[in-house]
């Protein structure tokens, strides 16, 4: 078996700004996170996912994002950031009661001290109606990071609190392959 | 015992110049396969630079696709049908990119094994501190005819960076 849970983070209470994972083992070589997450602030156009790297906002990254809000496709790009970014996942107050944005977010090669981090991921809600932006989206979402660190703490953070029964989980993916002779 | 997701072939390129990766002789014992690829390449007139992809080593007029993208301010959208100048594209990060950052590619090839085309979902990543780097989700049809036994990389630009790595996997019940 190639992919491994690592640890989970759930919201239990109503006082939880982060989700965070310390530790992360360095027997991987990619992590994915799988994120079903809401918040309790409220805001017509859904929130950002943050992500802090190592416990602390080392500089230059930058995210991109290629995007639709059943309207339109569009495009958009942030650059010279302070932590891991994906936009438009996090739905909150303002939306349908009870709906949680979904994202599933890869990071190759998480160990490699010879490469900055790129993180993948593909993302979003419905919220059965509303007038755009201030409904639903989706989006392919890239956001780098150009040290070269190993990366062995995450923290999730939006705006505020998140809302009860938000959770990400996080996997550990290898790479020993079963076969040789490529 | 379900099988779930297992590593088949896993490739880093511990020197510079590599042009091509190849995975041949895939087990058959899988349900779909997944391949992972972080890449860089010595291109440096765009930030990003082409991979193309080979199925069976099969010729170009079996490969159609369509795919949204985004380069920056906007969102395009195109199709290639019957392809007659390229395979399927991943993209890797150049060397006009920011400093060591490498793509960050997903493709997915469901059912494999059957005789029937395939149908192929790609998504890439080339990010950088700019505003230009490209995302690319990607949707493709391959009408080839045999089970998928070999997958190709091809650097189209100029070659592979040292550390690139790619990693295919077998999903199975």
């Amino acid at each position: 078996m190639t992919m491994h849970h690592i640890a989970s983070s759930v919201v239990t209470g109503s006082s939880t700004p982060s989700l965070d994972f310390n530790s992360i083992p360095q027997t991987f070589t990619h992590l994915q996170a799988r994120a079903s997450i809401r918040m309790q602030a409220s805001q017509g156009v859904p929130y950002d996912l943050t992500i802090t790297v190592n416990g602390a906002t080392p500089t230059q990254f930058a995210f991109h994002r290629l995007s639709s809000d059943g309207n339109s496709a569009s495009n958009a790009s942030y650059i010279n950031d302070v932590l891991f970014r994906v936009p438009l996942v996090v739905p909150n107050a303002f939306h349908t009661a009870n709906i949680f944005g979904s994202s599933i977010i890869d990071i190759l090669d998480y160990t490699n001290t010879s490469k900055g981090k790129t993180l993948r991921a593909v993302g979003g809600q419905d919220v059965n109606g509303g007038t755009q932006p201030n409904a639903g989206w989706i989006s392919l979402t890239s956001s780098m990071w150009s040290g070269t660190s190993a990366i062995t703490s995450l923290s999730f953070a939006s705006f505020g609190n998140f809302a009860i029964g938000s959770r990400i989980d996080l996997y550990g993916i290898t790479s020993n392959p079963i076969a040789t002779g490529a | 015992m379900p099988r779930g997701m297992q590593a088949i072939y896993s490739t880093t390129l511990t020197t510079t110049g590599i042009t091509q990766v190849n995975f041949s002789n895939i087990p058959q014992t899988f349900t779909d396969l997944k391949v992972y690829v972080s890449a860089r390449d010595g291109r440096t007139d765009a930030e990003f630079a082409n991979i193309a992809v080979r199925l069976n080593g099969a010729g170009l007029s079996v490969y159609s696709n369509m795919n949204i993208a985004g380069t920056g301010g906007t969102a395009s959208t195109d199709t290639f049908n019957s392809q007659v100048a390229y395979y399927y594209n991943l993209y890797a990060n150049s060397a006009s990119s920011t400093a060591n950052v490498f793509s960050n590619d997903e493709m997915y090839i469901p059912n494999y094994t059957s005789y029937g085309f395939k149908q192929v979902l790609i998504d890439n990543a080339t990010e950088g501190n700019s505003g230009n780097p490209l995302l690319v989700m990607n949707a493709g049809l391959y009408r080839g005819s045999g089970p998928i036994t070999s997958i190709t990389f091809f650097a189209q630009n100029i070659a592979f960076a040292q550390n690139s790595t790619f990693t295919l996997y077998g999903i199975g019940r």
